[in-house]
């Protein structure tokens, strides 16, 4: 068990590795360079070259790069290009409220795509089967911005329920701070939700239709077990394992969503600091974001596997 | 008795509309403005800021010695009278009396020389290339600054009082590296205070006991609160919601008609600073030729820009200079009326035939079809639109105009550092005094001369105008300028655009100042709006 964490923590520096210096790459073959976003047209090429020298885009790319590689040792992230501040504290003051949307939208998801998928795989081929499947098709193939607004339109301006834009209202306090806060969540945890669902769905009734043909269920059945304990205890159980591996891995596809939904809904994340860095060609921001990124899925992928592990004695560790 | 009770309700009837008109008057103070911003500021610090957003912002909480009327002509405002000499090389700023800054300190000639001596010693900002030209600095009394130039040059204060917001010495002065200050308690000179912000969020300023551009004194308003709203539908959505109340950003003209029908909404207009124009690469093979540009020039449909691709929001620009500084713009310069009859007789005359039979003209040296390219930022919907008018005009006089939309760094990269293209489409935001900017975007040896123009003759009238020792001198180059460029035809100025911008009725006394960078939210502005 030890040797084989060691080996998967190996593998995940590796990676990341890789990660770091195919986004720093990436980054650096953008056209342009940041100077010509930022600076005003009017500044002089003294000044131009002198901002590029002070955020080190002088130097040749190896050389940026081995300092920047040096840097990242040093647990130092580096400094925003436009806001002028250290990136980790640019990170830090918005990640919290990334964590919120997403492990709200996570559990979410789960509780209602679990359950669903369920019972499509149980239903197999029923109209409430089909039903369950187009819905969360259309919630895959939506565009987040148009369903972001929609709901904003409906359900903030026509019916106006919840609010518009932000984290909360500035000046709310106490208790009020709370219920406001929840308040801006709704929209935006629904946005995603919609479009993740799908996600859980087809997984868990993909799994629940192969677990239900399985011998072990028709045993249970014929043992004269309530059907209700054979679904949920025997199937349920052995059709979740594929959809944990699944809930680990969708956390990357999760921050796409959240660049656009943080965007629309104005709120204060890492996703939308993602969107704007994009526009700004903030380097440092970008590096550092997608750092962060990296770490938490190749985690997530680690966690995974030992959960994995855990949950399915066929799987051999050495 | 009757007659008592007559008189007695007449007075009580006085008195309730009295006592009403009185607590209306004291309703103006108290209430709280939310406005709409798309991003954050780049910076907190006034040296460092360099966008619109930072600028909405920090305008309000630190002071510049001009500012721009609603007739786009720069005008005093901390200080209280500019003069310049008769032979243009000395400026002499006095200072208003009695202004201090947000911690008692007060404003004092020495900041305001200050400021200029780190803009700079640093280089904080392009308008720091203005001070080349001042040979010394004297700060004769506490209120006065003088400035002596080495020759005359008009665009000095314009640019200075304008552009550069100045800063408290006693608080500056103590910063070791001004780049990396982040000005997080900022402690400025202006209508409104910062208090709080969070980033990403909100930024919250509260009003001033006193200040002197206040129609009663001091602002009317508690608090003006900006919010960040990244996405503009959103933003409206914030806005006809009641979430903001303003929007400091432009609206586009479906929203904007949306809600000039709702009347719980007014909705101003103002035109940019800046104009759109279609720029000419003479390094091109066929754009050399100063009658194919004329050519192009007379088929370019403007009105059918302004109409369709702007929606009406736009106005025409003939010259060099923004119709909106009236005062510089020679009227007998025009760029040609339009006549793709006229385009067409330009080019044959000049040998330009369609000698191949395809459609295209060929050049009347090479024999090759005249065929060119368009470079512009694809995610600008207007420049878009332009575009696509541009193409059919080109094609309406036998020429070919190939679109190619690029993403704007790759634009700004092909433009500024490689210049390669054959015709851009592109912007100006802001090009404000009109005797140094001229110089800045055409002359032979600036760096935004990405057309690669020499042209000795506009050379010499920027020249001129740029260091003229008095009004006249400066007009009469400006004039000849303008009269040249329309000759040469290096870009076509094509619009001047109109930005829509919105607020709720509940709010009142707004004043909407040119561009987008002043709006609804100049200082001048917010200091007299009030809530109903």
């Amino acid at each position: 068990m030890t040797n084989y964490i060691i080996k998967r923590i190996i593998r995940g520096i590796i990676t990341l590795l890789i990660a770091v210096s195919v986004t720093f790459l990436i980054l650096r073959f953008m056209p342009g360079d940041p100077t010509t976003i930022m600076l005003d047209p009017r500044m002089n090429e003294a000044a131009r070259a002198r901002l590029l020298k002070e955020f080190g885009l002088d130097k040749s790319l190896i050389v940026q790069y081995f300092l920047y590689i040096r840097q990242l040792l040093k647990g130092d992230l580096g400094y925003s290009f436009i806001y002028r501040t250290p990136v980790t504290q640019v990170i830090l003051s918005r990640l919290p409220w990334t964590l919120l949307l997403m492990g709200l939208t996570q559990v979410v998801t789960m509780l209602i795509g679990i359950p669903l998928g369920v019972i499509a795989g149980y239903r197999k081929g029923t109209l409430l089967d089909h039903l369950i499947n187009a819905f969360t098709i259309f919630g895959i193939s939506v565009f987040i911005p148009w369903l972001g607004i929609t709901l904003l339109y409906f359900f903030g301006y026509r019916i106006p329920i919840f609010p518009i834009g932000g984290a909360y209202t500035p000046g709310v306090e106490g208790i009020t701070y709370l219920k406001d806060v929840f308040m801006h969540l709704v929209l935006p945890v629904l946005t995603l939700t919609l479009i993740y669902l799908a996600n859980y769905v087809l997984y868990m009734r993909a799994s629940m239709v192969d677990v239900l043909s399985e011998d072990y269920i028709r045993t249970a059945r014929s043992k004269g077990v309530t059907e209700n304990t054979v679904v949920w205890k025997h199937a349920v159980r052995n059709a979740l394992i594929p959809t944990v591996t699944m809930a680990g891995l969708l956390l990357g596809r999760m921050v796409s969503g959240a660049v656009l939904t943080e965007t629309i809904f104005s709120f204060p994340g890492v996703g939308r600091m993602i969107y704007e860095a994009v526009g700004q060609q903030d380097f440092p921001v970008l590096q550092g974001a997608f750092l962060i990124l990296a770490i938490s899925v190749i985690a997530m992928n680690i966690l995974t596997d030992l959960i994995y592990a855990y949950l399915d004695p066929r799987v051999q560790l050495n | 008795m009757k007659r008592y009770l007559t008189l007695f309700l007449v007075l009580v009837l006085v008195g309730t509309l009295f006592s009403g008109v009185i607590a209306a008057q004291e309703d103006k103070f108290g209430g709280n403005l939310n406005i709409g911003i798309t991003t954050d500021p780049d910076s907190l610090n006034p040296f460092i800021s360099n966008d619109r957003i930072g600028s909405w912002i920090l305008n309000n909480i630190y002071p510049t010695l001009m500012v721009m009327n609603e007739n786009a002509v720069k005008v005093p405002y901390i200080a209280d009278k500019i003069n310049t000499s008769d032979d243009g090389t000395q400026v002499v700023v006095k200072l208003k009396e009695g202004l201090e800054w947000q911690d008692g300190t007060p404003l004092t000639s020495a900041d305001v020389k200050f400021t200029g001596e780190i803009l700079y010693e640093e280089k904080l900002q392009w308008q720091a290339d203005v001070f080349d030209e001042v040979e010394s600095v004297e700060t004769p009394d506490e209120l006065t600054v003088v400035y002596n130039l080495k020759r005359p040059y008009p665009g000095f204060i314009g640019t200075f009082g304008f552009w550069q917001r100045i800063v408290p010495k006693h608080i500056f002065s103590e910063i070791e590296n001004i780049r990396e200050f982040t000005n997080k308690n900022p402690v400025g000179l202006g209508p409104f205070q910062l208090v709080e912000f969070k980033r990403g969020q909100y930024y919250t300023l509260e009003s001033v006991d006193e200040w002197f551009d206040s129609p009663e004194g001091r602002p009317y308003l508690n608090k003006v609160t900006f919010r960040v709203y990244p996405d503009v539908n959103t933003m409206v959505l914030a806005l006809q919601r009641g979430e903001i109340d303003l929007t400091a950003k432009d609206i586009p003209r479906s929203q904007a008609k949306q809600l000039e029908q709702d009347p719980n909404f007014e909705v101003v207009q103002t035109p940019s600073l800046g104009f759109v124009y279609m720029g000419f690469n003479y390094n091109n093979k066929f754009l050399d030729d100063i009658k194919l540009r004329q050519a192009i020039a007379t088929g370019v449909d403007r009105e059918k820009i302004i109409g369709m691709a702007l929606q009406g929001d736009g106005r025409l620009i003939d010259t060099g200079i923004s119709p909106v500084y009236e005062e510089y713009v020679n009227p007998e310069a025009k760029l040609p009326e339009y006549s793709p009859q006229g385009a067409k007789a330009i080019l044959s005359q000049a040998g330009y035939e369609d000698t191949d039979g395809n459609g295209i003209v060929n050049d009347p040296e090479s024999g090759e079809d005249v065929v060119l390219e368009m470079i512009y930022d694809g995610n600008d919907i207007y420049l878009k639109k332009t575009a696509q008018i541009l193409a059919e005009n080109y094609k309406d006089i036998g020429l070919r105009l190939n679109l190619k939309p690029l993403e704007k760094s790759t634009y700004s990269d092909l433009l500024f550092n490689q210049k390669k293209f054959d015709v851009n489409l592109g912007g100006w935001g802001i090009i404000d005094e009109a005797s140094d900017s001229m110089y800045t975007l055409y002359h032979s040896t600036a760096y935004l001369n990405f057309m690669s123009l020499e042209s000795d003759r506009l050379d010499r009238y920027m020249e001129n105008a740029r260091f003229a020792s008095n009004k006249e001198v400066m007009m009469d180059n400006l004039y000849a300028f303008q009269q040249e460029f329309v000759r040469e035809m290096p870009v076509v100025t094509l619009y001047v655009q109109d930005y829509n911008f919105a607020y709720s009725n509940d709010f009142g006394g707004f004043t909407v100042y040119p561009s987008d960078l002043k709006g609804l939210v100049d200082p001048q502005s917010l200091s007299g709006v009030y809530k109903k």
